[in-house]
């Protein structure tokens, strides 16, 4: 059985996934517009 | 060479690209045990087995969902709708989910959805109609639309193999209709790829599906009047052949398109402005539209005759063409 331990270090690295992801995007930079049209079919 | 119906194509080409690819599995509401509606799968799950071959209750928007996730996770699952018209229960799944996967995350979303679609057979409007404008209209998706054995074959063997969404709509009137040669060995069909499936100076016919039947039959007729037309047979909606409509069009300097959908705001529309804005010098006269009336499918034999467009329309509007 999970207990209130074993959830918040779920929770705990759930969180730090979505922390670094918001840091990779505030750190980098816009896309160039040029790029719009990119990525729009495989 | 051996001769195969419309429908044979499309089953030989679901049975070729499993042999082939393990990836590749088929699901769908009775495509196993009773070989789909229309007898397209029949077969696949005795060869193939029941976890190849699924049977899925009735619900589309599931069917597309576990499609696009079995693709995610290394698939390439072809679902079956069983009449286009009930695809709409899964436009969430296909327009925010399928079409949007790569250019939000990219990952690709390499699913087909086989959709049987059209009239003339007496189906009635929720049976029978022609959406696939709805779809071309969406970026990420590509659309086919085939008309007969061979591109059938080609194009959904095409499809499987494409990294991308694609909406495979096959007209339920060809099936048994319409039979041809094809090769025995393995071919596709590019595609994006238009053909020119009858060459002439006068006049370009722009069509797909079963509209190009009608259409040749049309060219074929006018013929004997002295007016030449060309047939352009679309064969992928989306991504359109451009280079293909136009440069038919600045041959003929005129332009007919003839689509099943009803007519405002259908794929004609798009192809009459794509003429309208790069070949526009190259006319001599109007772009014409044939296609079904504006309103519902009618259930009625004579309405569905009256709403759908047929060699007859389309020889007029060829007249009126040629006489501009």
């Amino acid at each position: 059985m999970v207990d209130r331990d074993k959830i918040q270090e779920i929770v705990n690295e759930i969180n730090k996934v979505i922390d670094d992801a918001i840091a990779y995007a505030e750190s980098s930079p816009y896309p160039d517009p040029a790029e719009v049209q990119e990525g729009v079919y495989a | 060479m051996r001769e195969v119906t419309y429908l044979e194509a499309i089953r030989e080409a679901l049975w070729e690209e499993m042999e082939k690819d393990d990836s590749v599995f088929i699901l769908g509401e009775d495509v196993g045990a009773y070989g789909g509606a229309f007898k397209v799968t029949d077969g696949l799950l005795k060869r193939f087995g029941e976890w190849r071959c699924l049977d899925t209750p009735l619900a589309e928007m599931a069917i597309v969902g576990a499609a696009i996730g079995a693709s995610l996770m290394g698939m390439r699952p072809v679902a079956e709708i069983q009449f286009s018209d009930f695809m709409i229960s899964a436009f969430d799944q296909i327009c925010n989910m399928a079409a949007m996967y790569h250019y939000r995350l990219g990952e690709p979303v390499p699913i087909v959805i086989r959709a049987p679609f059209g009239g003339g057979f007496r189906g009635g409007p929720f049976h029978s109609q022609c959406a696939e404008a709805w779809y071309c209209h969406m970026p990420g998706l590509k659309v086919v639309a085939p008309a007969t054995p061979y591109d059938a074959k080609g194009l959904l063997k095409a499809s499987i193999r494409d990294p991308n969404p694609v909406i495979y709509f096959e007209h339920k009137h060809l099936y048994r209709r319409i039979k041809a040669q094809i090769p025995d060995d393995d071919f596709m069909v590019p595609l994006g790829q238009a053909e020119v499936k009858r060459e002439g100076t006068d006049i370009t016919i722009v069509t797909y599906s079963a509209m190009l039947h009608h259409s040749l039959a049309a060219a074929e007729e006018i013929a004997k009047e002295g007016v030449s037309a060309e047939v352009v047979d679309l064969r992928t909606l989306s991504p359109l052949d451009k280079a293909t409509v136009l440069g038919s069009v600045r041959k003929t300097g005129k332009a007919l398109v003839v689509y099943e959908a009803h007519k405002t705001f259908g794929v004609g529309a798009e192809v009459s402005a794509l003429i309208a804005e790069e070949a526009f010098t190259a006319l001599d006269g109007p772009v014409a539209r044939v296609a079904s009336l504006d309103t519902p499918v009618p259930f009625s034999p004579p309405l569905e005759e009256a709403y759908l467009p047929n060699r007859d329309k389309i020889l007029k509007a060829l007249r009126d063409l040629a006489a501009f």
